[in-house]
């Protein structure tokens, strides 16, 4: 006999609206990750504009969290889920933003390119991309192995960072590339980076709603 | 509901309604009508001697000293008081109880011979004749003059007496009579009676009823013990007397303290007669106390008797109240069980260990005889009834108190 | 309290309990500790087994002739069910208060004077000074103080529970049993009950069968979780209402099934 329809019904509705949020936040940043490879002036505009929409997403969802909290006094699993969606979506909007910065720098940046470091930036952007794909699947089925997995990702993530740092160090050095290019480059790559360490913090959520602990603290 | 169905139904309901009424109105009629009967019939006779007087008429002969002479009446007399000069007496004419005339002495001289006059049939201890004080209200039932005439004067009259008295130099004998047909024996009886049968009774009933709802376990014996209780509550009170007649005046006959019937025998054969009814509405009033309560007094750490003498039981007191009203009115209305359990004879001194009649049995004695007296029948009836009314307030005020006390929601 | 300075001392011994209504088995099995100075929370549905386990605590279930007890019942290391143990002794020190409040229909200072009379206190000084320090302990003396001598039928739900709370008080038990206490009181009186509760795990050791989640959860620092007679289980009440280890226990207290 199953009960507290309206619960579970809010809870169920809640799920899919961060389901929601975090494709439309990942789209957002394949699409400015494209549109920096591509040079595509065009969709960065688009990002920038949709970013307005990841924004309301998470004020809805805020709503809707903490109704359910007044209304419906959740506890034990259901509570884990609504305190932990209600934490992950700041991680979410961020990364809604940094999709921003990231199209902002694609309008900045020059015609003219050195080629030379798009691999180790493209490198940062497939792992990042993958780790906020994975973590918005680990989202969806509260799945705790999947988040580890994006949690130890991250590591490559700051490996590579700190490669391009020494490449870019060395590049200027030999003055091989453009100074402001390089800062431009650098700063993008920063943007990835936070986006990994966002796609972290949704992990430890995830985990969280697991376990009641949140990077081994007990909230309890 | 259709307009026709709506107007069978509230023809229904009128039908219903107006026979309730009028039979209710019927029955509260005719007892009114028997209330009014019993009343207009014996109300003439109701008054303080009644009460207070004795059944049996006493007589007493007397012989007087020597009239000294004149005696001047004190005070003003009625028109109907014949007073005679010579002996100090003032006569009247009156009925006893029975409806016969009579002639009683309405006014004596503080001087005069008769005040003290020597009981004719009593010695002390000495040999000397007892000296009597009589008193206004005796009757004169007949006198023996100095020349030996027995002049029986009550049916001739109060001014043929006084004539009589005057001429009479010496008088050697007059029989007084203190009129009887009071009731004062049966009443006090009535009382005592009352009294023994609830002292036996109601401690019996009380701890009966308290036994099987707070003490034995439900088991089929229990249910078959309340079943005859149940039945006992019907049966017809005359076989109790029976019982009485023989078992309990044979026993008490053979402790020594009685011959024959008793008021004791009497009461014990009550006693069981209200004992079913005792034993039933005890139990009602402890059932309807709610379970909560044994339960927080035992949950406190009080054993069952003290749960049951402090908390369950003063609040059951109204109820076996109830029961107790319902058996005084049993006791004062028995006659035929009591007729065989002690007696149908009235007394005028009221012993424990002999015979008396209640004021039931008195009505039976009274209506019984050849010539029944419907009067002094209904004079008693109003008696018992004013008393029924009282006891029924006084316990219905007790019972109020209690209540207040108590504070039921 | 902190706990670590709490003594963590074990007040109830519960081993291998059955509870048998004639055929029927109420309860199955259960083994558990109750601790000094603790608020112990009995939740589950109806029919779990909850109040008639709660009964085994004070004897109760003694009263109803069917049933009986298997298994050990160690009150402060004793076997309450002895023969030779005092029942009656049990009860004064382990008192109960009910779902319905059910004072008697005396006064309210011969209601809290009851039990210490049963017991043999005469003294009226000794009578008047438990009655005061009863109903302060239950917050109640403010409100009662000039009216002692009046009916306790006077009062109003909540203070007629307070005032039972008060009449168990006066026996200076060592722990408080209470099944269901604010189940048919307002809103406003259970949370002065509940306030009251809290005060008093100071003194004594209370036990709670509450069928309000949010009651438990607020009030209790142990929590049973019962069905069909069974400790499902049976855990510190943080544990049991963040992440329970039973799904039966997460399914019952999430509302998935009553």
């Amino acid at each position: 006999m199953t009960l507290r329809q309206t619960l579970q019904n809010s809870i169920e509705g809640l799920k899919k609206d961060v389901a929601n949020m975090a494709d439309l936040a990942l789209k957002n940043l394949r699409d400015s990750l494209l549109a920096f490879k591509t040079e595509d002036l065009e969709l960065a505009n688009k990002v920038i504009k949709v970013d307005d929409e990841v924004d309301m997403f998470e004020e809805e969802i805020a709503k809707q969290a903490i109704k359910i909290i007044w209304k419906e006094q959740p506890v034990a699993s259901d509570l884990r889920l609504v305190t932990g969606i209600l934490k992950l979506i700041t991680d979410l909007e961020r990364i809604g933003d940094h999709a921003t910065d990231i199209a902002e720098m694609t309008l900045h940046l020059d015609k003219t390119r050195n080629l030379r470091v798009l691999p180790i930036t493209t490198k940062m952007a497939e792992a990042v991309e993958f780790m906020v794909l994975e973590s918005i699947k680990a989202l969806v089925k509260v799945d705790e192995v999947k988040a580890k997995e994006v949690i130890a990702k991250d590591d490559e993530v700051d490996t590579l960072f700190q490669n391009l740092i020494d490449k870019m160090t060395s590049e200027l050095k030999n003055d091989k590339i453009e100074a402001n290019e390089a800062i431009y480059v650098l700063m993008v790559a920063k943007y990835f980076e936070r986006v990994g360490d966002h796609a972290v913090n949704i992990a430890e959520w995830i985990i969280f709603m697991n376990q009641g602990t949140h990077k081994n603290t007990s909230l309890f | 509901m259709k307009t026709k169905e709506k107007q069978v139904k509230s023809h229904y309901d009128k039908i219903a309604h107006t026979t309730v009424y009028s039979l209710g109105f019927i029955g509260v009629i005719i007892l009114t009508m028997v209330i009014i009967y019993v009343t207009m019939t014996g109300i003439s006779l109701v008054n303080w001697d009644l009460i207070s007087g004795d059944s049996q008429d006493i007589n007493t002969n007397v012989y007087l000293t020597e009239s000294q002479g004149q005696y001047i009446a004190q005070t003003n007399l009625d028109d109907d008081i014949y007073y005679s000069k010579v002996w100090g007496l003032g006569f009247i004419d009156s009925t006893d109880r029975e409806g016969h005339a009579i002639v009683e002495i309405a006014y004596i001289h503080p001087d005069s011979p008769f005040i003290m006059s020597l009981d004719k049939n009593n010695n002390d201890e000495n040999g000397n004749p007892v000296v009597i004080e009589l008193t206004e209200d005796t009757a004169i039932e007949k006198a023996i003059f100095n020349n030996f005439t027995l002049f029986t004067f009550y049916t001739d009259g109060a001014e043929v007496m006084r004539d009589a008295f005057d001429q009479a130099t010496q008088i050697d004998d007059v029989t007084v009579q203190v009129v009887g047909g009071g009731i004062r024996g049966s009443l006090i009886t009535t009382l005592w009676m009352i009294v023994i049968t609830l002292i036996l009774a109601i401690p019996i009933g009380v701890s009966t009823a308290i036994y099987f709802n707070e003490f034995s376990k439900k088991s089929k014996f229990s249910d078959l013990i309340r079943t005859l209780v149940d039945m006992l509550t019907g049966v017809p009170s005359i076989i109790y007397g029976l019982l009485g007649a023989a078992v309990f005046i044979p026993l008490l006959n053979a402790t020594g303290l009685t011959a024959g019937g008793s008021i004791l025998s009497g009461a014990l054969t009550m006693a069981v007669i209200l004992l079913p009814t005792i034993i039933k509405s005890t139990e009602e009033a402890l059932k309807i106390i709610p379970n909560d309560l044994r339960q927080g007094s035992l949950a406190l750490g009080a054993n069952q008797t003290q749960t049951i003498f402090k908390v369950v039981l003063p609040n059951a007191t109204p109820g076996i109240l109830t029961g107790v009203l319902l058996g005084i009115g049993r006791i004062m209305g028995e006659s035929a069980a009591l007729i065989f359990a002690v007696g149908a004879v009235t007394k005028d001194t009221v012993v424990l260990t002999e015979r008396s009649s209640t004021l039931a049995v008195h009505i039976w004695v009274i209506m019984g005889g050849e010539a029944p007296n419907y009067e002094l029948a209904s004079a008693i009836a109003i008696i018992m009834l004013v008393f029924v009314f009282i006891i029924n307030f006084v316990v219905k005020i007790f019972a109020k108190r209690l209540q207040k006390n108590m504070n039921w929601s | 309290m902190n706990k670590i300075e709490k003594q963590n001392k074990v007040v109830f011994e519960l081993k291998n309990i059955n509870l048998f209504y004639d055929d029927f088995q109420a309860i199955k099995d259960i083994t558990m500790n109750i601790n000094a100075n603790e608020v112990t929370a009995f939740i589950g549905p109806s029919g779990c087994g909850k109040s008639t386990f709660i009964r085994i605590l004070n004897r109760m279930n003694d009263l109803i002739p069917s049933c009986e007890i298997t298994g050990d019942v160690l009150f402060k290391q004793k076997d309450a069910y002895n023969k030779d143990f005092d029942v009656i002794e049990l009860r004064s020190k382990v008192g109960m208060v009910f779902q319905k409040p059910n004072p008697f229909p005396m006064s309210i200072y011969d209601n809290i004077a009851y039990g210490p009379k049963c017991q043999g206190i005469r003294d009226k000084k000794a009578l008047d000074e438990i009655v005061e320090s009863s109903l302060k302990k239950a917050a109640l003396w403010n409100e009662v103080s000039d009216r002692l001598k009046k009916s306790a039928m006077s009062l109003s739900g909540g203070q007629q529970q307070r005032l039972c709370i008060a009449r168990t008080i006066a026996m200076k038990p060592e722990v408080i049993l209470m099944d269901e206490p604010t189940s048919a009181l307002d809103p406003v009186s259970t949370s002065k009950i509940e306030d009251l509760i809290n005060e008093l795990k100071n003194d004594y050791t209370i036990v709670i069968v509450t069928h309000n989640m949010q009651q438990a959860a607020r009030i209790s620092d142990r929590t049973a979780f019962f069905l069909l007679g069974e400790l499902i289980e049976f855990d510190d009440t943080t544990k049991i209402f963040s992440k329970p280890i039973h799904k039966k226990t997460e399914d019952y207290i999430t509302g998935r099934f009553g």
